[in-house]
């Protein structure tokens, strides 16, 4: 047993550091490496059903490409944020009023590192590192906390230089947390393998604990070898370019892909595979496959479809996508897996029954296949900036909806959310994206500053921060300077900092660059500051005027006023306020009872302004930021007047469908008696 | 003895003592009044003289009514768009089927309990002249009866509670634990339809005692409720297939008319005075019916009574 266990280990070992050599060597994807390839993976896993392992061995090529050494590597262990309720992730904010009691003990997770060894090659020996890997803590100091693993090296990398270190680990598959995990026989796997930090500029490793956001990785080229029961399907970042068939009920699917800096796989017997090609003039080509679970056989087509027109917006606004393939996953049911993205692979959602106007899939499709550009392809750290690419790509999203999608409706879902009804006549705000609920934007905006890291962000301040906020922000600033300038601004910024890792001050740079404006007051109100911005018609005035009466001072004296009845006019007031701290530009338009318009501009920078109008029309309609340039306007409910507005009507027509409802819920009641 | 007989001429007797039924309507209109009008007050203030009044006389503004929301106490945050066409019926219906019915704030907790008790001060007067003859005056009837009644239902009460609060988790924590791994939708849907059908079996026979103990009470002259209900589980018990069948009927004649009223019920979109007023009308005429369907359940069912005495 020992004698077969040690030759097991060398062949192993062997295969891994000689790579397979009864394999066809991977194709070259792209001649010109479209990023430094900083950090790269062979890796052979092997999933355990029963058990719901996954065993595995990676080899990390990594190089210091930077004018620093280094003497560690330190590795993000994600799965261990599901060791137990101790650990940073679940101690905090965003997760800690979550009850895990359903859980049962062996649905927890963790990422066991068995060894680390420093290969021989390029000015290195072979050395076990084992003996030095420690658990750190570099952002809260929780001892409990074991998402963060560092090893010595013997020697420090010098800038230029590469190193190879092989990683043995075993990986319990929780039930899911954070979008990954399993349930029944669907395993979806992501944040599995240790996965080195990001050696920054400055001479420091990025590599934050996993408390509440998303991840930050360099770019590489992924080998993957995963092996499952024969007869699955496998949907994983890349291109499978083999596949084995073991012999034992196993069979070894090997993918590969080049300059992307993640590697995501899902498995499970019960997916239906479909293909499609994304096939738009002046884009890349691109192959799709979907694999969709059973219950959604009815989504095909409206899954392709949401996926094809994000890849035609953000490819035609922004950029194109690269990679020629991209992997659609229906997540199953419940899975908790939905809505994710990874390189060159994203995770949709839907239920089984949805229309159209529910726009489930279409919604998240957009938005997680959008990811492949933000954060994909422009690809910030999101332990920092989540903003760069969730606030992004939300703005991306609604605006691909809005082009591609009849505008959104109410969608009310009965009988245990089973059963949905369109409310086909109520629309619904797209273009204020996950804010247009309104609901704690106003406080919570004010509870963190856009530019605090995201990690650190308080109780409710992520999702707004990272999402709401950024996407408003977005959609303002190509309010004042004009969709043809803003979509410059975007195509710049993703041509420029594709492949690399984009901070807010190189966002602001390219504003600045583009519009040839110094844009900095903008950013500073509404990313360095937590102020919001809310105008109001304050009050209008209508006033006829009287005949003048009194004295003039005429040639050296006081004479009684001359009357001229035919003077006798009118004179409107408008009064505009800022009730919110956050300073813009606004205009004003004002519309006369004779159909004339007046557009005013104010700069804002008062708490009050007045506008007033000498003619005898008297002003019938005032509104504050008439075309809604300014998306970032907390309350809009104040920002019009009217002077016949028919507020009783309006109240009157729905307190009476508000009172049939009741009446009826009383009649439900009477079902009793 | 027939089903269909005692159907029609259970609505023959409900159009006769229409007058009680029409009052019983005025008085639960009266009873929403005022917290109607109370809404609209808050509305109007709120809409007040924006572009958002416009709005929502054309259609409904989701921005204003964030705002709204924000400053709602607990009777105007039952307000909402959902509340309008069909939503009038599903949004309470989907919470009678659910169990979530007394879910809603105090207030109108407290109306349903007001308006619960009016109808049980009519169950009396209404049985009494749907098969036992009209020598008294109706409000003396419906007094005589009131307190056996008020029993009948309260232990029915009980028994709905024990259905709603501890069968029904007790149900669902089974069917979460059988689809615990499951990741077909379907096959949750399924389970939960099952739930349902069984709880709602045992709704039914519940109504069902409830209803004809009631009748007994009235026919029999019977003080105590728990002698109504036995002899009313023995009735059912001895006609059961007839009394399952009626009472089906009865439900299929409500649920036809719901289903009706869910296809034409006035949405959100109409602004005319003309308009808003048909819309109004054409949803008090819907309760009215629904009102008069809950009589029938009565009338009908006492017809059965009768015929089996025959």
């Amino acid at each position: 047993m020992k004698k077969a266990g040690c030759i097991s280990v060398l062949l192993l070992f062997w295969m891994v550091s000689a790579g397979h050599p009864q394999e066809q060597p991977p194709p070259v994807q792209f001649p010109e490496p479209l990023s430094e390839r900083i950090a790269s993976y062979q890796i052979d896993a092997v999933l355990d059903v029963e058990k719901r392992l996954v065993v595995g061995t990676e080899v990390l090529t990594w190089k210091n490409t930077t004018s620093h050494q280094t003497d560690e590597l330190p590795f993000h262990l994600y799965y261990n944020a599901w060791n137990n309720e101790q650990s940073s992730m679940l101690q905090s904010a965003r997760y800690s009023r979550r009850a895990f009691g359903d859980y049962r003990d062996d649905e927890w997770a963790y990422c066991w590192v068995k060894s680390v060894v420093l290969l021989a090659g390029n000015g290195w020996e072979e050395k076990d590192l084992t003996s030095t890997m420690e658990y750190i803590q570099p952002d809260d100091g929780n001892p409990q906390d074991r998402t963060v693993m560092r090893v010595r090296l013997p020697r420090p990398i010098r800038p230029g230089e590469t190193v190879r270190v092989r990683l043995k680990w075993e990986l319990k598959i929780p039930r899911t947390f954070a979008r990954t995990g399993f349930r029944g026989d669907y395993f979806f796997i992501a944040q599995w393998f240790p996965k080195v930090g990001v050696f920054e500029e400055n001479g420091t490793w990025n590599c934050h604990q996993f408390i509440q956001t998303e991840f930050f990785a360099d770019f590489g080229v992924y080998d993957v070898r995963l092996t499952v029961p024969s007869g699955w399907i496998v949907g994983a970042t890349g291109e499978e370019i083999g596949r084995r068939e073991n012999g034992d009920g196993t069979t070894t699917h090997r993918f590969y892909q080049e300059d992307v800096h993640d590697f995501v796989w899902v498995a499970s017997p019960h997916f239906k595979v479909f293909e499609d090609v994304f096939d738009e003039p002046g884009l890349p080509r691109v192959k799709l496959r979907l694999l969709l679970m059973p219950d959604h056989l009815s989504k095909k087509e409206r899954y392709f479809e949401a996926t094809k027109a994000a890849l035609k917006y953000y490819g035609t606004w922004w950029g194109p996508y690269p990679y020629g393939h991209l992997t659609i996953v229906d997540p199953a049911y419940r899975s908790g897996s939905g809505g994710m993205e990874y390189p060159t692979l994203f995770t949709g959602g839907t239920r089984w029954l949805s229309p159209r106007a529910a726009r489930s899939p279409e919604g998240v499709t957009v938005h997680e296949c959008g990811h492949q550009f933000w954060y994909g392809i422009v690809a910030n750290n999101e332990f920092e900036h989540a903003w760069l690419d969730e606030g992004f790509n939300t703005y991306s999203t609604t605006r691909t909806m809005e082009a591609a999608f009849p505008g959104p409706v109410l969608v009310r879902r009965y009988f245990e959310g089973f059963i949905p009804y369109v409310f086909e006549d109520i629309s619904v705000p797209e273009r204020t994206a996950r804010s247009d609920s309104y609901f704690g934007f106003y406080s919570e905006l004010k509870r963190d500053r856009m530019s605090t890291l995201s990690w650190q962000y308080g109780p409710g301040g992520y999702r707004v921060n990272s999402y709401g906020k950024p996407a408003r922000m977005l959609r303002t600033l190509e309010n004042l300077v004009g969709w043809p300038v803003f979509q410059k601004i975007m195509s710049t910024y993703f041509e420029r900092w594709k492949f690399k890792h984009p901070k807010p001050r190189d966002f602001f740079a390219v504003v600045n660059e583009v519009t040839g404006e110094d844009y900095s007051w903008f950013f500073e109100q509404v990313y360095n500051q937590s102020n919001v911005l809310d105008y109001a018609v304050d009050d209008v005035k209508y006033r006829k005027l009287q005949p003048t009466k009194g004295y003039d001072f005429v040639e050296g004296r006081f004479v009684p006023v001359k009357r001229d009845t035919s003077t006798a006019s009118a004179r409107s007031t408008v009064y505009i306020r800022r009730w919110g701290e956050m300073i813009l530009p606004v205009e004003i338009k004002v519309t006369f009872a004779d159909g004339d318009t007046v557009l005013e501009r104010w700069d804002g920078k008062e708490r009050w302004v007045r506008f007033v109008y000498p003619r005898p029309e008297r002003v019938v309609k005032v509104e504050v930021d008439p075309y809604h340039k300014l998306v970032l306007d907390v309350n809009t409910s104040n920002n019009s007047w009217v002077k016949d507005a028919p507020a009783k009507k309006a109240a009157f027509k729905w307190a009476t469908k508000w009172m049939v409802w009741l009446q009826h819920l009383l009649e439900f009641f009477a079902f009793f008696v | 003895m027939s089903i269909i007989k005692a159907f029609s001429d259970g609505w023959r007797k409900v159009w006769q003592t229409r007058r009680w039924l029409v009052l019983l309507f005025v008085l639960q209109f009266v009873l929403v009044l005022f917290p109607g009008v109370a809404l609209r007050e808050a509305i109007e203030e709120s809409l007040g003289k924006s572009l958002a009044a416009e709005n929502m006389l054309r259609s409904f503004d989701t921005s204003w009514y964030q705002v709204f929301l924000k400053d709602a106490g607990k009777l105007e945050s039952t307000f909402g768009p959902q509340i309008s066409g069909a939503g009038a019926i599903l949004e309470s219906l989907d919470r009678l089927v659910t169990g979530k019915l007394a879910g809603i704030p105090a207030l109108l907790f407290g109306l349903a309990v007001v308006y619960l008790l009016f109808w049980i001060f009519f169950s009396g007067g209404l049985i009494h002249q749907y098969g036992f003859g009209e020598e008294n005056s109706f409000f003396a009837l419906a007094a005589r009866y009131f307190w056996r009644i008020l029993g009948i239902v309260l232990l029915a009460g009980a028994a709905y509670a024990i259905i709603f609060m501890v069968l029904l988790p007790f149900f669902s924590q089974i069917v979460e634990n059988i689809t615990r791994q499951t990741i077909d939708e379907r096959v949750h849907f399924a389970l939960t339809v099952v739930k349902y059908l069984i709880l709602w079996s045992l709704v039914v026979v519940v109504n069902l005692l409830a209803d004809y103990a009631k009748i007994h009470a009235v026919g029999q002259n019977l003080a105590s409720p728990f002698l109504a209900i036995g002899r009313a589980a023995r009735f059912v018990f001895r006609h059961f297939f007839k009394t399952i069948g009626l009472y089906l009927l009865v439900a299929a004649t409500g649920l036809f008319g719901m289903v009706f009223y869910l296809i034409t019920a006035p949405g959100a979109t109409h602004s005319s005075w003309g308009m808003i007023l048909f819309g109004l009308f054409w949803g008090e005429l819907y309760v009215l019916w629904r009102i008069f369907v809950r009589a029938e359940f009565l009338a009908a069912q006492t017809t059965l009574i009768l015929q089996a005495e025959e």
